[in-house]
C-alpha cells in the first residue's frame, strides 16, 4: 500500500534525480577550470568592503571613482560578446570575422597593427617594411627580440609557411577567405633569419594588409590546416595572450603570454563570454558580472550606462561601418546623373546624422566620400557640393526638361520620378533614415516607396544575377559597407571591366571609365600620398555621378570597468584588443 | 502495451521522415544559404561556387536530401556548410543544457501546480482561489521575456542597493566554475532564474488543468461515497481525488514537454543560455541549411516521444484505458 501511494511522487523524485545528474555531467570539460593558479584579481583589488556572493566576484568592481591608482600586476577581465566565433582560423571562410579576429589577433602577431586612426604601426617587423616599386618588393626585418611563447624565435620560415598557407594549390584553398596580395607574390629571398623581401609580379597598394597574422611554422607545419584551429590554437602564441580554452556557447579564454617579446602584459587573463542579446550584456556590465564590451550603440544604452558612471567608463567613436544609398543605374529615371544628383541634393543628410548618430555620439559628422572614412588622415570631402539645398534639386531638374506631374512628382524623359526604397527590415535606425529620405524627397517632387525585406532577402534582391535578368529589383537601397585602412576594395564595388561589365559587387551597375582607370591605378600606386591622391580623385569622380550617396559612419562603442586602464575604441578591424597588452587592473 | 508502444514508433517514423522532407524543401527555397559570402568583398565568385559545388547545393533537391539522410547515421548529421566540422558534438550539448533548464523548470511548475491545483479546487471561490486564478492569468499572459529582464533588472537594482549580486543574470556558468559539486552549485545558482521565468508560464497552465480536473472528481459520486462511508477527507484527496485528478495534467505536462524543449528560446537569449534555441538562431542566422535540419530532425523525435510517452502514461494511471 505504502509504495502504491507515493508511486507518482517517486517518479517525480526519479526525474528531478534525473535531471540533476544531467546538470552535473553537462559538464565542464574545460581543463582550465580546475586551474588552482586562477587569478584572484578579486574585490580585494577592488573593493575590500563589497558583499558579493557570485562566483564571479573577481569582476565585481564598486571601487571610490577617484581612485584611479597604478596598474596592478595581474587580474582577469571578463569580455562580453554577442558573438561568438564559428571556427578560430581567422584565414578561412568560415571565421572570416571581427570576433575571430579578437582571439586571432591576441595570440599571433602580425606586421602591422592598425591604429585608432586607420593607420599601420609597425608590430612584428622592425622599424616599416622596405619597398621598392619598379620592380615592386617588399622587405620585412623581423625584430630580434620577436620569440614564440616556447622560446622559437619568429623567422622567414614562419612568414614563408604563412605565405603558402594562401597558396592556390594547397589543399585548403577553397576555404581561405582571401589570397588578395599574396598571389601577387611570384618569389622571396631571404637574408639570415628574420630578413626577407617579397617580389610581386605587380604592385599592390595594400601591402601593409598581409601577415596581418604570422602563424608558427614550427608548430603547424604538416597540420591540415582546414581543421587543425577549428577548435582550438596551439599553445604557443606571438602575442600578448595564449590561447587557453574555449567551451563553445559561453566563453573563451586567453592566459598571459609571459614571454611576450614586445613589453609586459598587464592582465593574467581575458575571458570572453558569450551572450547573445545586448540588453542582457548592458545588464551584466551595470551589475559587474563582466568589465568590458562593445555592443551596437543606442541612445538608451548610453542613457544605462551614464547612470553608472561612477563605476563604467566609455568611449563612442565613429566605427568603419557606414551606411549609404545606392541607385540602381539602370532603372528608368535613376539612368539620367542629374536625377540622382537632384536626390543627393534634396536629402538633408545633416538633419539625418543629427537626428540618428549625434545623440549618441555628438561628433558624428556626414561622409563626404565612399573611400576614406572621416577618421582617416587623407579624408577629403567631395561629396560636400551635394549639401542640402532642396530649390537647386528642383531647379536642377527643370533646367533638364523635367515637369511636375501628378501629384506634383516631376517626370523626366516620359519617366515618373517614383522610385523604391529599400533596406533590411527591423533595423530601427535604417527604417528612420527612408522616413526622412523620403519626407526629404517628396519636397524636391520625388515620390518615394518604402519597400523593405527580411537582410538575406533584401541582399538577394540587390545581389543575385539570377533574380536580375539585367536589371537588379531595387531602386534605391540603403545599406552598409565596411571601411578599411585601404580603399582597394572598392573598385570591386564601383568598377567595371571591358564592355562595362560591372565588376562582382558593383551592384549599382555604373560603369565609368575614368572611375574605373583611377581606383585601378591606385592599387598598383604604393607610395601613400600618391595612392591616396588617387583615390580622392576617385572620390571626386563618383561625386559626380552619384551612383551612391554616403550618409554616415555608424558609431562604435567600448564600454569598460573603470578599475581597468588601457582601452581605447580602435574603430577598425583590429579590434578592440588592438591594445590588450597594456591593459590592466588598477587600485 | 508494449505492442501499442511498439506499434506507435513505428508509425512515428515515416511521420519524422516526411516532416523532414517537407523542412528540407520549405529551407531549400527559403533562398541561397551562401548568400551572405556574396556581400563579403574579399570572397570571389569562383570561391563560392566552388563552396557550392563542394557541399552539393548545385545538385538537385532530391539529392541533396537524400545526401543528407544518409549522413544521418553515418556521420551524425553531417557537417556544417562552411566549414568541416561535426553538427552532433554541437547539437549533443545544447541539447543537454537545455535539459537542464528545462526539466527541473516542468518538475518545479508541476509540483507547485499542482498543490495551487488542488489547494484552489478544495477552496474553491475562496480568497486563495481567486488569488491564484488571478495570478494563474498573470502568468498566463505574462511574455516570458517581460519577466525575464523585469528578473535581471531586480538582481542588479539589489546589487546597486547591497552590493550582493543575488544570483548570476546570464551565462551557464562562471568564468571560473570550479569541478565537481563546486560546478554543480554553480551551474544550479546560474539556472535559478531561467528555471523561474520559464516555470511560470508553466505553473499558471498546468494548475487550470489541475483545479478543473479536481473540481471534476471531488464532485462524482464515488468521491460522495467515499466521504458517505467515514473515510478521511485527507485520504479521499489524496488517495481518490488527486491521483485521479492528475490523469489529464500529466498528460498535457507531457505533451507540451516536446514544445518547451524547443521553445526556450526567448529565455535562452535572454539569459545568454548555450541551448537548442539559441543554437536554432544563431544558425538561421548563418542560413546554414544542415543544422537547422539537424536541430528540427532532434525536436520532431522528441516530440514524438514525448507524445508517445503521454499515451503511456495516461494508460498507466487509468487502469481502463488499454492499448490493444
Amino acid at each position: 500500500m505504502r509504495s502504491r501511494k507515493h508511486q507518482h511522487w517517486r517518479w517525480l523524485v526519479i526525474l528531478a534525480a534525473l535531471s540533476l545528474a544531467i546538470a552535473a555531467c553537462g559538464g565542464n570539460d574545460d581543463p582550465a577550470d580546475d586551474d588552482t593558479e586562477a587569478p584572484e584579481t578579486t574585490e580585494e583589488d577592488t573593493d575590500a568592503d563589497a558583499d558579493v556572493t557570485d562566483t564571479e566576484e573577481d569582476t565585481a568592481t564598486e571601487e571610490d571613482p577617484d581612485e584611479n591608482g597604478e596598474a596592478t600586476d595581474g587580474g582577469t577581465v571578463l569580455f562580453g560578446d554577442e558573438q561568438e566565433p564559428t571556427i578560430l582560423n581567422g584565414f578561412l571562410i568560415d571565421g572570416n570575422s571581427l570576433v575571430t579576429s579578437k582571439v586571432f589577433n591576441n595570440v599571433f602577431a602580425g606586421a602591422y597593427v592598425i591604429q585608432p586612426d586607420f593607420s599601420y604601426a609597425p608590430w612584428l617587423i622592425d622599424g616599416e617594411a622596405e619597398f621598392t616599386e619598379d620592380p615592386f618588393a617588399v622587405t620585412y626585418t623581423i625584430r630580434d627580440d620577436a620569440d614564440w611563447s616556447d622560446g622559437t624565435p619568429i623567422s622567414v620560415d614562419d612568414m614563408i609557411f604563412t605565405l603558402e598557407l594562401f597558396d592556390e594549390d594547397a589543399p585548403h584553398a577553397d576555404q581561405v577567405t582571401s589570397r588578395a596580395g599574396y598571389e601577387l607574390i611570384t618569389d622571396f629571398e631571404v637574408d639570415g633569419d628574420k630578413t626577407i623581401t617579397f617580389n610581386f609580379e605587380e604592385p599592390y597598394a595594400a601591402w601593409q594588409l598581409l601577415f596581418s597574422n604570422v602563424l608558427p611554422a614550427h608548430v603547424l607545419e604538416g597540420e591540415d590546416f582546414e581543421t587543425v584551429l577549428n577548435d582550438e590554437l596551439p599553445d604557443v602564441s606571438s602575442g600578448p595572450y595564449l590561447f587557453e580554452s574555449w567551451d563553445r556557447g559561453t566563453q573563451l579564454r586567453l592566459v598571459r603570454n609571459d614571454d611576450y617579446w614586445d613589453g609586459d602584459v598587464g592582465l593574467d587573463e581575458i575571458v570572453m563570454r558569450y551572450v547573445p542579446d545586448t540588453t542582457t550584456l548592458t545588464q551584466q556590465m551595470r551589475g559587474g558580472e563582466i568589465d568590458m564590451y562593445d555592443p551596437q550603440p543606442q541612445i538608451e544604452l548610453i542613457g544605462q550606462l551614464d547612470e553608472v558612471s561612477d563605476r563604467i567608463e566609455f568611449e563612442v567613436g565613429l566605427g568603419p561601418v557606414w551606411e549609404h544609398i545606392d541607385f540602381n543605374t539602370l532603372v528608368p529615371g535613376l539612368d539620367k546623373d542629374y536625377v540622382r544628383q537632384a536626390i543627393a541634393l534634396g536629402i538633408n543628410r545633416p538633419q539625418i546624422v543629427e537626428t540618428l548618430v549625434q545623440p549618441v555620439d555628438p561628433d558624428a559628422e556626414v561622409l563626404q566620400q565612399p573611400f576614406w572614412m572621416t577618421n582617416s588622415e587623407f579624408y577629403e570631402p567631395t561629396y560636400d557640393q551635394w549639401d542640402h539645398d532642396p530649390d537647386a534639386a528642383r531647379q536642377l531638374l527643370e533646367d533638364n526638361g523635367c515637369t511636375e506631374g501628378d501629384g506634383g512628382i516631376y517626370e523626366c524623359d516620359g519617366d515618373r520620378l517614383a522610385f523604391r526604397f529599400g533596406t533590411t527590415g527591423g533595423n530601427e535606425r535604417r527604417e528612420l533614415t527612408q522616413q526622412l529620405v523620403q519626407a526629404d524627397l517628396a519636397n524636391v517632387g520625388i515620390e518615394i516607396t518604402i519597400e523593405n525585406d527580411e537582410g538575406a532577402t533584401f541582399f538577394e534582391r540587390l545581389n543575385t544575377p539570377d533574380n536580375c535578368d539585367g536589371v537588379c529589383d531595387y531602386d534605391l537601397a540603403l545599406f552598409a559597407w565596411v571601411g578599411s585602412p585601404d580603399p582597394s576594395g572598392n573598385a570591386n564595388i564601383y568598377g567595371c571591366d571591358e564592355d562595362d561589365t560591372p565588376r562582382p559587387q558593383n551592384w549599382t551597375v555604373y560603369c565609368d571609365d575614368e572611375l574605373t582607370s583611377l581606383m585601378d591605378e591606385a592599387n598598383s600606386t604604393v607610395d601613400p600620398d600618391d595612392n591616396a591622391a588617387l583615390w580622392n580623385e576617385a572620390a571626386a569622380v563618383i561625386a559626380e555621378g552619384v551612383p551612391i550617396i554616403p550618409l554616415f559612419q555608424q558609431p562604435q562603442l567600448l564600454a569598460w570597468d573603470n578599475t581597468i586602464s588601457g582601452p581605447q575604441l580602435n574603430p577598425t578591424n583590429q579590434t578592440q584588443f588592438w591594445n590588450s597588452a597594456e591593459w590592466a587592473r588598477t587600485q | 502495451m508494449l505492442t501499442y508502444a511498439l506499434r506507435r514508433f513505428l508509425i512515428s517514423i515515416p511521420i519524422i521522415i516526411l516532416a523532414t522532407f517537407l523542412i528540407f524543401g520549405a529551407i531549400s527555397l527559403s533562398g541561397d544559404p551562401l548568400q551572405d559570402l556574396r556581400q563579403q568583398p574579399n570572397i570571389t565568385a569562383e570561391q563560392i561556387d566552388r563552396v557550392r559545388e563542394l557541399r552539393g547545393l548545385d545538385e538537385p533537391f532530391p539529392v541533396q536530401y537524400w545526401r543528407w539522410i544518409q549522413q544521418i547515421p553515418t556521420s551524425g548529421f553531417g557537417e556544417y556548410l562552411l566549414s568541416p566540422r561535426p553538427i552532433w558534438p554541437d547539437l549533443q550539448r545544447v541539447l543537454l543544457n537545455t535539459l537542464q533548464l528545462v526539466l527541473p523548470a516542468e518538475i518545479i511548475a508541476f509540483i507547485i501546480a499542482v498543490a495551487l491545483g488542488v489547494v484552489s479546487a478544495k477552496r474553491q471561490y475562496s480568497v486563495f482561489d481567486y488569488t491564484t486564478t488571478t495570478l494563474s492569468f498573470f502568468g498566463y499572459s505574462m511574455p516570458a521575456f517581460w519577466f525575464a529582464l523585469l528578473l535581471q533588472v531586480a538582481v542588479v537594482q539589489i546589487f546597486f542597493i547591497t552590493g550582493v549580486r543575488i544570483f548570476p543574470i546570464a551565462n551557464l556558468s562562471s568564468a571560473n566554475p570550479g569541478t565537481g559539486l563546486a560546478f554543480f552549485l554553480d551551474r544550479v545558482h546560474h539556472l535559478i532564474l531561467p528555471i523561474a521565468s520559464l516555470a511560470i508560464f508553466s505553473v499558471a497552465s498546468y494548475s487550470r488543468y489541475m483545479r478543473a480536473s479536481m473540481l471534476e472528481v471531488i464532485h462524482s459520486d464515488y468521491v460522495r461515497t467515499a466521504r458517505a462511508k467515514g473515510v478521511s477527507e485527507r485520504r479521499i484527496t489524496i488517495k481518490h481525488s488527486m491521483r485521479n485528478a492528475l490523469i489529464p495534467t500529466i498528460t498535457v505536462a507531457a505533451l507540451s514537454f516536446g514544445n518547451v524543449v524547443s521553445g526556450a528560446i526567448v529565455i535562452e537569449t535572454v539569459f545568454g543560455l548555450d541551448g537548442m534555441g539559441r543554437y536554432f538562431i544563431a544558425q538561421l542566422g548563418r542560413r546554414d541549411p544542415y543544422p537547422i535540419m539537424a536541430w528540427l530532425f532532434v525536436i520532431a523525435v522528441v516530440i514524438v516521444v514525448f507524445n508517445l510517452l503521454a499515451d503511456l502514461i495516461y494508460g498507466y494511471l487509468d487502469p481502463r484505458i488499454r492499448y490493444d
